[in-house]
């Protein structure tokens, strides 16, 4: 009736400890003893009754819970307060089969409650026994009232007390393979290729295929002839079994305990109407066992769905170890230990897991340190499509900052974490590619399928590429590097439409050295900044600037942070985006910091004279300028531009504009800009900017609204081209109407 | 459908919560109350702080916390005491910043008899006589804001009074099955009408004779007959209203009407629910047919200070004896005073499920590692040797 009917009293010393904790049991229980049992060698056990708050009607679904309910508490000697005691029933009738929230153990003993999630002796670590107790109350009344189901629409998996490995397959591949044909008709059971993915200690396995019995032939075939191509790469192929009722029954009772025998197990399958002899016949027959352990699933169909999963299936994993018997017929005594489930990772667990619900097709310029771990964090959510282009190889010193490790010295960068993170995604359908060469050669027509380019080779070459490849405006680019030593991270997204671009970005960037003291640091800094050159071999060198790993890592865990958020907008920003990861290391002291902004279009104009060049206003100057014209009229007024030239992209860049000084002097016809004060302010912003924004032309004012240059106005370009050229830049004049801005770049 | 009913442990009254849950929202109803101000905060741990819990357990719509229905079954100090200083009367529009900073309940909808707004013998009930006329007066005008939450009445009874002669449209009677709770139609709950009876309205001297009795009905779902749970809400009507409530049910064919697996001892466990006072020696048998109305495993509740041997009433120790009489176990007899400890009261509160109602322990799991609350005894003066 009860299993304490068949326990002795226990007669030995009792660590300290355990004094305590039975003297809380008793001051739980109001009980003034307590007759302390011995267990086994290691655990005693005492015997408590609870009172069960049940329905007036009795407990919900007939379960056989009563109000009065004996348990056994299982205290460890020698590991207690280490390990948290055990509360099982002490009823032999206890409705085990149908609860869940049960251990379920291989021998007949107890059933012990399960009563937390996860490891139940960290929870004992800060928990008092009666904390226990009362946790043992609680799961008794969910019994008697139906609520150890969460939501009672689905059913709970049984729990496996003793379990040794894992078996690693997708439940849904499973799931479907039980729901299609047999291996062979008239039999419930599926063939798995499978490889042992542990070697040391308890053996995990993992399955992805199934194998028809048509295929059988051909593929032991090419596993013969790479059998040693595979030990040497340590693969270990091997087949497992799927097996099912094929009366297709359901089962709503749980397994109260599992077999510790190959003949234990054929019982265990008769129970379910499966005759396991015949099917490990046929598996013998074809040749099948290649190993000495035989991984085997049982498929057991339960009445609702199963708790976290898409399917009724409840998989059972067995591990038969027939040592020594590879082709010969499996002794009944052969040790068979149960195996856990681990569902492999894959894309909707990493989305699940990173709480990101949307994926872009994402290309990324350049695996480096920067680009490595923004890569690495991308496909850890879970994304399916990621394109990386990088013509490097992975050397020795990478390995101080990269997320590759040793084992792809001598890689190109690009194939090698395409490569890991296709070993994220096993069980996945995955678009990884990889171009092992620089953006240069990359042909833009590969990018349809992407929404994404985020650029983390801090070159200027591929920012010009950028620009001048025709690439569409739907995809998003975007542009990461850290300057100044890894005091700054700098991540510049591109508006809709490509407005603002890239090189906007970064040189409007630079441009606000003159507003922003990090970033003017950063100019100043830059100005007289030396790369480090690195040897890494002999004739070989490299140029890097020093930078520790963590201070990479803590730039782009926010960079890609950004990147992530940006890209699950409901809305995608219409504006372009600066966003600043800020490390401050001062006096021992680490401050960090980040600073977002947002970055208007800029108003786009191709040169009035044709000679190729654009003008691109940061927004908002235009409009300054048409202000003044208006202002000023009748008399002309003008004042010079700042900004910057590229003549890679034939681009001027504007970003301010400077009026009229105070000798400068207008009239109806004529407007001559003075340079009181103006050299000085130029200087200015080039210092701030470290010497990369400036002087970049001349505005003046048409109020008469003529859209040309006047006679006076091209001598006064072809003196100024004479000293643009020194530099050079080009001459940039623009003439501004009361409606209209027309620049002539020469 | 979720459901739960809470029982405070008020001393001699009543202060009850019903709660339904159905497609997302949580219909709260609560029947009378007696919050004392003296139980409020830690002042004494043996009390059960019903304010504190309320705020905890209700819903809250812009940070205010609400019901949308309190039901006044008379008006009774041990059923109306800490409406003023409790709850927000007034026009709802108004409810301000000083309102909100005392945590003053809103009501959206009153439910009262035609009693409650005739006699008031305290201040509590002269606010809700106030408060119900303020509503009544919207509705006799068809004001605008007349069905804006916070001015929404139901009346439960007849009544020959003039102020009420034109809301038919909002008045429930004796017989009638109400599903619609502020607006909200329940399709697992109901509330079947028992009392007040027009001829206890007429001739009423005594309140107890008037008070509001109904059966509160939950059902698994719309698809089903049967009633997962009914519980008994008895106000204070005597054995005179209960016989009356048992010959009508039979007489109109609504014996379901008086099943019961939660019956709340009218009175506060009073011997009038039996006979009268000075009749000790046989309780009606009208009284005692109403409890043979119980389900198995019903459970009866006596909401009232610790029940002793000893000659008080409310709470009567022989009525508490008759009670047990129709019990299988003494343990279904349930005293709030004592529940789970009369050192520290707890409400008692019944989960609704389909196997009628079930008593939810709530043993707090705690921690290992604590320290002490406050100052702990940093703030004690501690003599040492």
């Amino acid at each position: 009736m009860f299993y304490s009917d068949n326990l002795t009293q226990y007669e030995g010393a009792l660590p300290l400890e355990v004094q305590q904790a039975i003297a809380e049991i008793q001051l739980y229980f109001n009980l003034s003893q307590l007759i302390i049992y011995r267990y086994d060698d290691n655990r005693i056990a005492v015997r408590v009754v609870y009172e069960i708050s049940l329905p007036t009607r009795g407990a919900i679904d007939e379960i056989d819970i009563r109000e009065e309910e004996p348990v056994l508490i299982i205290i460890s000697l020698s590991r207690f307060p280490n390990l948290m005691p055990l509360i099982a029933s002490d009823r032999k009738d206890f409705p085990t089969r149908n609860l869940p929230h049960l251990y379920v153990s291989n021998k007949d003993a107890p059933s012990g409650f399960c009563l937390v999630r996860n490891n139940r002796h960290e929870w004992f670590a800060n928990k008092t026994v009666a904390d226990l107790l009362t946790v043992g109350s609680q799961w008794l009344y969910k019994a008697g009232n139906g609520l150890l189901v969460e939501d009672n629409n689905e059913y709970d998996p049984t729990r496996i007390e003793k379990s040794s490995g894992y078996h690693i397959y997708k439940y849904r591949f499973l799931r479907d393979a039980v729901l299609n044909k047999s291996y062979r008709e008239g039999f419930g059971f599926s063939i798995l290729m499978s490889d042992i993915q542990q070697g040391d200690g308890a053996l995990t396995y993992n399955s992805n295929f199934i194998v028809e019995e048509n295929q059988k032939d051909s593929i032991l075939k090419f596993l013969d002839k790479y059998d040693e191509t595979f030990e040497k790469q340590g693969v270990k192929i091997l087949f497992s079994l799927l097996l099912w009722d094929e009366t297709n029954s359901v089962e709503k009772e749980y397994s109260t305990n599992f077999p510790s025998t190959y003949g234990g197990l054929k019982e265990y399958f008769k129970r379910y109407n499966i005759d396991l002899e015949p099917v490990i016949a046929i598996y013998m027959d074809s040749q099948l066992q290649k190993r000495n352990g035989l991984p085997l699933i049982h498929a057991i169909r339960r009445p609702k769905k199963i708790v976290g999963y898409d399917g009724d299936f409840e998989f059972i994993n067995f591990l038969i170890s027939a040592s020594g018997t590879v082709g010969t017929i499996i002794p009944d005594e052969a040790e068979v230990s149960c195996q856990l489930h681990n569902e492999p990772f894959n894309s909707e667990m990493a989305q699940l897991l990173s709480n990101i619900s949307t994926q872009s097709p994402t290309m990324f310029i350049g695996a480096g340190s920067l680009g490595s771990k923004l890569i690495i964090h991308e496909a850890r959510s879970g994304n399916l499509k990621i394109g990386v282009i990088d013509g490097d190889s992975f050397l020795q010193h990478n390995i101080a900052r990269h997320t590759l490790f040793e084992d792809c010295v001598g890689k190109n960068k690009a194939e090698a974490i395409i490569q890991k993170i296709s070993d994220f995604f096993k069980h996945d359908a995955k678009e990884y590619e990889y171009y092992k060469h620089d953006f240069t050669f990359f042909d833009v027509e590969k990018l349809k399928d992407y929404r994404w380019m985020v650029d983390t080779t801090a070159s200027r070459q591929v920012m010009n590429l950028l620009v001048r490849k025709n690439i569409s405006a739907d995809i998003r680019i975007a542009r990461a590097e850290l300057v100044d030593d890894g005091r700054l991270g700098l991540l510049c997204i591109e508006g809709a439409n490509r407005n603002p671009r890239v090189d906007d970005l970064f040189y409007y960037t630079c441009y606000l050295g003159t507003e922003n003291k990090k970033l003017r640091t950063w100019r100043k800094n830059d100005e007289k900044r030396k790369l480090t050159n690195l040897d890494i071999g002999l004739g070989c060198s490299s140029s890097t600037t020093v930078m520790a790993d963590e201070t990479i890592s803590y730039h782009s865990a926010l960079i890609s942070k950004r990147i992530s958020t940006e890209k699950s907008l409901d809305k995608a920003r219409v504006e372009g985006l600066l966003f600043r990861t800020i490390l401050d290391e001062h006096n021992n002291n680490i401050n960090i910091a980040t600073e977002l902004q947002t970055v208007p279009a800029f108003e786009l104009y191709d040169c009035f004279n044709k000679s190729g060049w654009e003008v691109r206003f940061r927004g908002g100057i235009t409009r300054m300028l048409v202000k003044s014209c208006k202002k000023n009229a009748p008399d002309e007024t003008g004042g010079v531009l700042v900004g910057i030239a590229n003549y890679k992209t034939k681009t001027i860049h504007v970003f301010d504009i400077m009026q009229k000084t105070k000798d400068s002097k207008g009239t109806p016809t004529e407007f001559k800009r003075g340079i009181q004060g103006l050299p000085k302010r130029v200087n200015k912003i080039r210092k701030q900017t470290g010497q990369v924004i400036g002087y970049i032309g001349e505005w003046h004012t048409h109020p008469m609204n003529f859209e040309g240059l006047s006679m006076k106005d091209m001598d006064t370009v072809l003196e100024l081209a004479q000293l643009n050229s020194k530099v050079p830049i080009p001459t940039l004049s623009v003439v501004v109407t009361k409606s209209k801005i027309i620049p002539f770049v020469f | 459908m979720e459901g739960q009913i809470r029982y405070y442990p008020v001393g001699n009254g009543d202060n009850s919560l019903i709660s339904v849950t159905e497609k997302g929202y949580t219909s709260q109803i609560m029947v009378d109350c007696n919050i004392r101000e003296s139980c409020k905060g830690d002042s004494d741990p043996s009390k059960c702080d019903v304010k504190a819990d309320l705020l905890k357990i209700l819903s809250k719509r812009n940070g205010v916390s609400y019901v949308d229905v309190f039901m006044l079954t008379h008006g009774d100090y041990d059923h109306c005491r800490g409406f003023e200083a409790n709850f927000y009367q007034g026009d709802p529009n108004r409810y301000g910043y000083i309102n909100k900073k005392n945590e003053e309940i809103f009501i959206d909808v009153l439910w009262f008899s035609p009693m409650a707004i005739q006699d008031a013998s305290n201040d509590d009930a002269k606010c809700f006589r106030k408060e119900a006329k303020r509503r009544i007066k919207l509705h006799n005008e068809n004001h605008k804001d007349k069905d804006l939450p916070g001015n929404k009445i139901v009346i439960i009874g007849y009544d020959g009074n003039e102020e009420l002669s034109d809301l038919n449209v909002v008045r429930k009677v004796p017989g009638d099955i109400i599903t619609k709770f502020n607006e909200r139609q329940l399709d697992t709950f109901s509330i079947f009408i028992h009392a007040p009876y027009k001829k206890q309205l007429a001739g009423a001297d005594d309140k107890n004779h008037t008070s509001i009795v109904f059966q509160a009905r939950f059902r698994e779902n719309l698809e089903t007959d049967e009633f997962s749970v009914l519980a008994m809400f008895g106000g204070d009507a005597d054995y005179i209203a209960w016989d009356i409530i048992l010959q009508s049910s039979i007489k109109h064919g609504n014996d379901k009407a008086l099943d019961w697996d939660i019956f709340l001892a009218p009175h506060h466990c009073s011997w009038t629910f039996f006979n009268e006072c000075n009749n000790k020696e046989e309780p009606k048998s009208s009284s005692t047919v109403v409890l043979d109305y119980r389900r198995p495993g019903g459970v009866i509740i006596a909401s009232s200070k610790k029940i002793e041997d000893n000659e008080d009433n409310p709470p009567s120790f022989l009525a508490k004896t008759e009670y047990l009489k129709k019990l299988n176990k003494s343990s279904q007899f349930l005293n709030t005073a004592i529940e789970p400890d009369e050192n520290e009261q707890k409400p008692i509160v019944f989960n609704i499920t389909k196997n009628g109602p079930s008593r939810l322990i709530n043993n707090e799991v705690k921690s290992s590692t604590n320290s002490a609350g406050g100052t702990g005894a940093a703030g004690t003066i501690v003599s040492q040797g």
